[in-house]
C-alpha cells in the first residue's frame, strides 16, 4: 500500500469542483473561476474549457450508450413512478418512454411520459418544462391530450396524460405502408394487367387492428352503425365502445388471428410467406377499389379537420405546439383524432439521449422558420402538412440529407415532391391542401390553423377550396427568388418560361406533351445547368419572338420586373420552325436574344477539363454564336463558333466523346459556314459546310450517332454550292424543327 | 486509503464476514463498476448484452477469487474489483465478436474514444446557456467529435486519467489507487493530462 504524504495540487481540486457543478446542471464560468482565483488564473483559463468539454463528452457518451440499452429492452421499467404503479411499456419515441400505469390514489387507468435521464438536466429546463406542462393542463378540447400532471422521481422526469387507447400516426403509417408493400407481392403474379399496384388498407381497420394489439384486446368489428368520428362533427363527444368480438368473427373480418399485445415491438414475419398477417386478398374490381380509395383520402382529411382544430383551439389559447408530428397525433379506436404532448417539446429541447437519427426523425416535420428559432403559428400548420403529407403518400416529404442540410442552417432548394407524383390517386385538392402547408414561407400557408380545417372541411364537402394551385410563373419566381447568385439569369428562366407558357397558350405548339415536359424540366433544372441548356435550347428554338413583346423595368424595390405580353396576331414567323431568318430583328427579339446570351455566356465561361462541363461550354459558346448571328453581329459570332470548334475538337479526340460531340461539331462548322456565307465569303462557307457534313457522314457508319438522322436541305451538294444542313438528336425527333436558317449567298 | 466501513476496514470485513461482505461491499461499489461497463463495452454489443449480468458475472468472480485477493492483498479492493469486472468484459467481448476481436484491441477494457459512437453525430446537453437551436446544436456536436479525435491522440495514460476522472466518475483519490500512485501524483497526472488535451484541441478559445 502507498501512503501518500503530498497533498492534491489546489489547481485539481478547484477543477473537480468545477467538473462537479458541471454535473450537477450548472453552468459555471471559467472566468468567475479565474477571478475569484487570481494566484491560479493563468492555470484556470488553461485547464477548465477542458475540463468543460470533458463533461460534455460525458454526458454525451453516457446518454448515447443508455439509449442503446434502453432501445435493447435491458433497461427495465421502474416498476413505482410516484403515485402511479407501472404496469407495460406502450410506446416509445424520441421524447421518452410511455408507460401504461395505474394512479393509486384514485384507481384510474393513465399513461405515464417518462423523459429521458438527461433530459431535464438544467434548472432552467425543468422550469419551462413545468411552465409548459401547466399550460398544457389548462387546454381543453376533444381533440387534445390532457396533461393530468408532473412530477420527478429519481432524476426522472414524468408527466401523466389519460390512456388513449389508440394509436399514433406514425404506427398506422408504418403498418399501411408495410401491409401496402405486402399486398403488392402477392398481388403481382394473380393481378390481372389492369388492377392496382398497391391495395389500399382501410385506415380504420388499421387504426382498430392496431389498437387492439396494442392493449392486447380483440378488435371491436367494424360495426356500421356505430357512431364514428371519422363520419361524425369533430368536437362532438363520442361514445367509446371496445367490444370484445368472438375470435370466429375476428377471422372472417380481418383474415388474422388477434396477436399477444407485447409492447411496441411486433410478432417477427413467418419465414417465407410476406408476413403471417397478410390481409385476405380481396379482389375487387377496379371500380370498388376507386370507391375505397376516396374514402381513404376522406377519412385523412377528417384526421387532419380534428387535429388542425386541436391546434386551432391551441393557438387561441396562446400556447404553440412546435412539435406536430405522426407520433403525436393518436387515434382511437373511434376515429377521434388526439394531438398529445403540446408544448413540451420546447422544454425538452435538448434530449442528451437523441441519437442523429432521432434528432433527423424530429426535424422532418419541423417548419424552416423554427429550425432557426422563431415558430410562430403557422410553423404548427406547416407540422400539420408535413404529417398529412406522410399520411397520404406513406412517404417522407423530405429526404434526410436536405434535413440535415436544413438543420446545419443550409436549406437546400428542393422543397417536398407532388403527392400526385407519388401517388397520383391523391385528390387535387387535398394535394393543394396539403402543400399550401409546406409553403417555405410562412405567409404563404395558411394563416391559421382553423383556416385549413376550413379548407379540409371544404374538400370533405366537395365544394370548392380556397388554396390557389401556385401557376408556372409564380413557381418560376419562387425559384428565382430562392437563387440569388443566379439572379441575373433567373430573371430570363422565368420570362421564358412564361413566354413558353404563352406560346403555349397560343397554340404555337407541336404538342402540348413536349411543352409540360419543358416546363417541368425547367423546374428540375434548378440543379443541373445541363438541362438547363437543353431546356432553354428548346425554348429558343421554339420561340417565336414576334408573339411575345417584353418590357423590363426596376420597380420602387429596386427589384427587376418583367412584363410579358401577347400579340394577338401571329407575326410573320411560318409555324414549325424558321425558314427564314429574320435579318432585322425587332427590338423585343434582341433584347430576349440579348438576355439569353448573358446566360450561355456565363456557362461559356465554366472553365475545367472535365468533359461534360467543356461539352456545355462548348454548347454555349455555340449558342452564343448563333444569337449574335441572329443579332447582325457576324464577326463576333464566327469567333464564338472558332472558339466553340476548338473546345469540341478537342473533347472529340477524347474517348469520352460520344455522338453528341459530334452533332455539335458538325453544328458549330455548319453554323460557322452559314455566317461567312452571310459575308459573300462563299469558298470558306463552303469548306466549313463541307466540314459539318463529313464529321457527321463519318461517324453515320455505325455505333450510337448511327440514330443522328441527318438530312441535306433543299439545297443538293453539287459541287460549289452551299449546303444546308439539319441535324438533330433523335431523342428528340421532331420534324419540321430546324437549326440555323438557311442563307444563300 | 481503505474505507472506514462500520469501524472495520473493507479487509477486515471480508476476512471476518467472508461472501457476505463481498456482496455488500460490491454494493458499495456497484454504481461505479456499473457505470464502467456501460462505458466500456464495445458499442457493437452494447445492445446484445445487458449491463447487469455483465456486473453480475463480475460478482460471482469476485466471490470466486476473494481468497486469493485476500491470501495477498496487492491493490485496494475496489481496484481489484475493476481488475475483475474487466477480464469479465474480455471475456465478454471475446464470446460476443469471436473473430472479430482480432482487429480490436485486445485491451477492450480501455476506452476507445469514438469506439461508441456509431454515428458521429451526438446531441449533447447544452451546458452554456445560449444555443437552443437544432443548427447550433449542430455545432456542438462537432466539438465532441473533435473532442473524440483529440483524445485518441494522447497516449493511453493520459487519455485513461481523463476518461476514468470524467466519463467513470471517479475521484482523485480513486484514480490514485487505480494507477498505484499517491494522491499528488494523480492530481498532477490529471492536470497534465487536461493541458495536454487542451493543446490538441485548438478549437477551445
Amino acid at each position: 500500500m502507498i501512503h501518500s504524504p503530498g497533498e492534491r495540487d489546489p489547481v485539481e481540486r478547484l477543477a473537480d469542483e468545477f467538473a462537479s457543478r458541471c454535473r450537477n446542471g450548472e453552468s459555471p464560468s471559467v472566468a468567475e473561476y479565474a477571478r475569484k482565483y487570481p494566484q491560479y488564473a493563468e492555470r484556470i483559463e488553461e485547464l477548465f474549457p477542458a475540463v468543460a468539454v470533458m463533461e460534455q463528452l460525458r454526458t454525451a457518451e453516457t446518454a448515447e450508450r443508455e439509449a442503446v440499452i434502453r432501445r435493447a429492452g435491458f433497461a427495465a421499467p421502474p416498476e413505482h413512478i410516484g403515485d402511479f404503479d407501472v404496469v407495460r411499456e406502450i410506446g416509445r419515441g424520441g421524447m421518452g418512454i410511455v408507460y401504461e400505469a395505474k394512479q393509486r390514489s384514485l384507481a384510474r387507468q393513465v399513461a405515464v411520459k417518462v423523459l429521458p435521464k438527461h433530459a431535464l438536466l438544467l434548472e432552467k429546463d425543468l422550469k419551462r418544462f413545468q411552465r409548459e406542462a401547466q399550460t398544457a393542463a389548462r387546454l381543453r378540447h376533444t381533440n387534445i391530450v390532457p396533461v393530468f400532471g408532473v412530477g420527478d422521481q429519481d432524476g426522472l422526469h414524468y408527466y401523466v396524460m389519460p390512456l388513449v387507447r389508440g394509436v399514433g400516426l406514425d404506427e398506422i403509417i408504418r403498418e399501411m405502408r408495410e401491409t401496402g408493400e405486402v399486398s403488392a407481392d402477392e398481388a403481382a403474379p394473380q393481378a390481372a394487367p389492369g388492377a392496382p399496384a398497391r391495395e389500399p388498407p382501410d385506415l380504420r381497420d388499421v387504426v382498430r387492428v392496431l389498437t387492439a394489439r396494442k392493449f392486447a384486446t380483440a378488435p371491436s368489428a367494424p360495426a356500421q352503425s356505430r357512431p364514428d368520428a371519422y363520419e361524425g362533427a369533430p368536437g362532438s363527444p363520442v361514445t367509446r365502445r371496445s367490444s370484445r368480438s368472438s375470435a370466429g368473427e375476428l377471422m372472417r373480418s380481418n383474415g388474422r388471428a388477434p396477436d399477444q399485445a407485447r409492447g411496441p415491438s411486433r410478432a417477427p414475419r413467418v419465414n417465407g410467406a410476406k408476413g403471417g398477417r397478410h390481409r385476405t386478398a380481396r379482389r375487387r374490381p377496379a371500380g370498388v377499389d376507386r370507391a375505397l380509395r376516396a374514402d381513404h383520402w376522406r377519412t385523412v382529411a377528417r384526421i387532419g379537420v380534428q387535429a388542425a382544430e386541436a391546434l386551432d383551439y391551441a393557438h387561441g389559447q396562446g400556447t404553440l405546439h412546435r412539435d406536430v408530428k405522426p407520433s403525436n397525433l393518436l387515434v382511437d379506436e373511434d376515429g377521434v383524432v388526439c394531438v398529445a404532448d403540446f408544448g413540451l417539446a420546447r422544454a425538452v429541447e435538448h434530449t442528451g439521449s437523441s441519437r442523429s437519427g432521432e434528432v433527423v426523425g424530429t426535424l422532418r416535420y419541423m417548419a424552416p422558420e423554427q429550425l432557426q428559432g422563431a415558430a410562430d403559428v403557422r410553423s404548427d400548420v406547416y407540422a400539420l402538412g408535413m404529417t398529412l403529407f406522410e399520411l397520404l403518400t406513406l412517404q417522407p416529404a423530405l429526404e434526410d440529407a436536405e434535413l440535415r442540410g436544413r438543420a446545419e442552417g443550409r436549406p437546400g432548394r428542393a422543397g417536398p415532391a407532388r403527392p400526385r407524383r407519388i401517388d397520383p390517386a391523391i385528390p387535387r385538392d387535398l394535394e393543394t391542401i396539403v402543400l399550401k402547408c409546406l409553403a417555405h414561407e410562412p405567409a404563404k400557408r395558411y394563416q391559421t390553423a382553423g383556416a385549413l380545417a376550413a379548407d379540409l372541411r371544404r374538400f370533405l364537402d366537395d365544394r370548392p377550396i380556397r388554396a390557389r394551385r401556385a401557376s408556372s410563373i409564380e413557381r418560376a419566381w419562387r425559384w428565382c427568388r430562392r437563387n440569388p447568385a443566379l439572379a441575373a439569369m433567373s430573371a430570363l428562366a422565368s420570362l421564358l418560361l412564361v413566354a413558353v407558357a404563352a406560346t403555349a397558350l397560343a397554340g404555337h405548339l407541336q404538342t402540348r406533351q413536349a411543352y409540360l415536359g419543358t416546363a417541368q424540366a425547367l423546374r428540375q433544372a434548378e440543379t443541373t445547368s445541363q438541362l438547363a441548356l437543353d431546356v432553354l435550347d428548346d425554348i429558343y428554338l421554339q420561340l417565336s419572338p414576334d408573339r411575345i413583346w417584353v418590357l423590363s423595368d426596376v420597380d420602387r424595390g429596386g427589384e427587376v420586373c418583367v412584363c410579358l405580353g401577347l400579340r394577338s396576331s401571329p407575326g410573320s414567323a411560318s409555324s414549325g420552325g424558321r425558314a427564314a431568318m429574320q435579318v432585322q430583328p425587332s427590338e423585343e427579339t434582341a433584347s430576349l436574344l440579348g438576355g439569353l446570351l448573358v446566360f450561355y455566356d456565363r456557362l461559356a465561361e465554366q472553365a475545367g477539363h472535365d468533359s461534360p462541363v467543356m461539352l456545355q461550354s462548348a454548347v454555349a459558346g455555340r449558342r452564343v454564336g448563333d444569337i449574335r448571328q441572329r443579332l447582325g453581329q457576324l464577326d463576333e459570332a464566327e469567333e464564338e463558333y472558332t472558339r466553340a470548334i476548338e473546345k469540341l475538337s478537342a473533347l472529340r479526340r477524347r474517348p469520352s466523346a460520344d455522338a453528341e460531340v459530334y452533332v455539335e461539331l458538325a453544328r458549330s462548322h455548319n453554323e460557322r459556314g452559314n455566317v461567312r456565307a452571310a459575308r459573300f465569303d462563299r469558298g470558306r462557307a463552303y469548306r466549313a459546310h463541307r466540314e459539318a457534313l463529313s464529321i457527321l457522314g463519318v461517324r453515320a457508319g455505325g455505333g450510337a450517332a448511327a440514330r443522328v438522322p441527318v438530312r441535306a436541305g433543299p439545297y443538293a451538294l453539287p459541287a460549289g454550292q452551299p449546303v444546308h444542313v439539319r441535324a438533330w438528336r433523335s431523342s428528340r425527333a421532331r420534324p419540321g424543327r430546324g437549326r440555323g436558317g438557311s442563307r444563300t449567298a | 486509503m481503505t474505507d472506514r466501513f462500520d469501524g472495520m476496514s473493507e479487509l477486515d470485513q471480508l476476512r471476518s464476514r467472508g461472501e457476505e461482505a463481498v456482496a455488500d461491499l460490491f454494493d458499495r461499489h456497484r454504481q461505479k463498476l456499473l457505470r464502467m461497463i456501460t462505458l466500456r463495452l464495445d458499442a457493437r454489443i452494447l445492445g446484445k448484452v445487458d449491463c447487469e449480468d455483465v456486473l453480475q458475472d463480475a460478482f460471482v468472480e469476485a466471490v470466486r477469487r476473494v481468497q486469493h485477493y485476500l491470501d495477498r492483498p496487492s491493490v485496494p479492493f475496489f481496484v481489484w474489483l475493476r481488475q475483475i469486472t474487466s477480464q469479465v468484459l474480455i471475456d465478454t467481448h471475446r464470446r460476443y465478436l469471436g473473430a472479430k476481436m482480432r482487429d480490436v484491441n485486445l485491451e477492450m477494457s480501455r476506452y476507445r474514444a469514438g469506439s461508441a459512437g456509431a454515428s458521429s453525430a451526438l446531441l449533447v446537453a447544452q451546458l452554456a446557456d445560449s444555443l437552443t437551436t437544432p443548427s447550433q446544436l449542430a455545432v456542438r456536436e462537432e466539438t465532441v467529435s473533435e473532442l473524440k479525435a483529440a483524445l485518441e491522440r494522447l497516449e493511453e495514460i493520459d487519455r485513461e486519467v481523463l476518461v476514468l476522472r470524467h466519463l467513470e466518475e471517479l475521484t482523485n483519490n480513486e484514480v490514485a489507487e487505480i494507477l498505484g500512485i499517491d494522491k499528488y501524483a494523480a492530481s498532477k497526472r490529471y492536470l497534465r493530462a487536461l493541458a495536454r488535451l487542451r493543446h490538441a484541441m485548438p478549437v477551445l478559445e
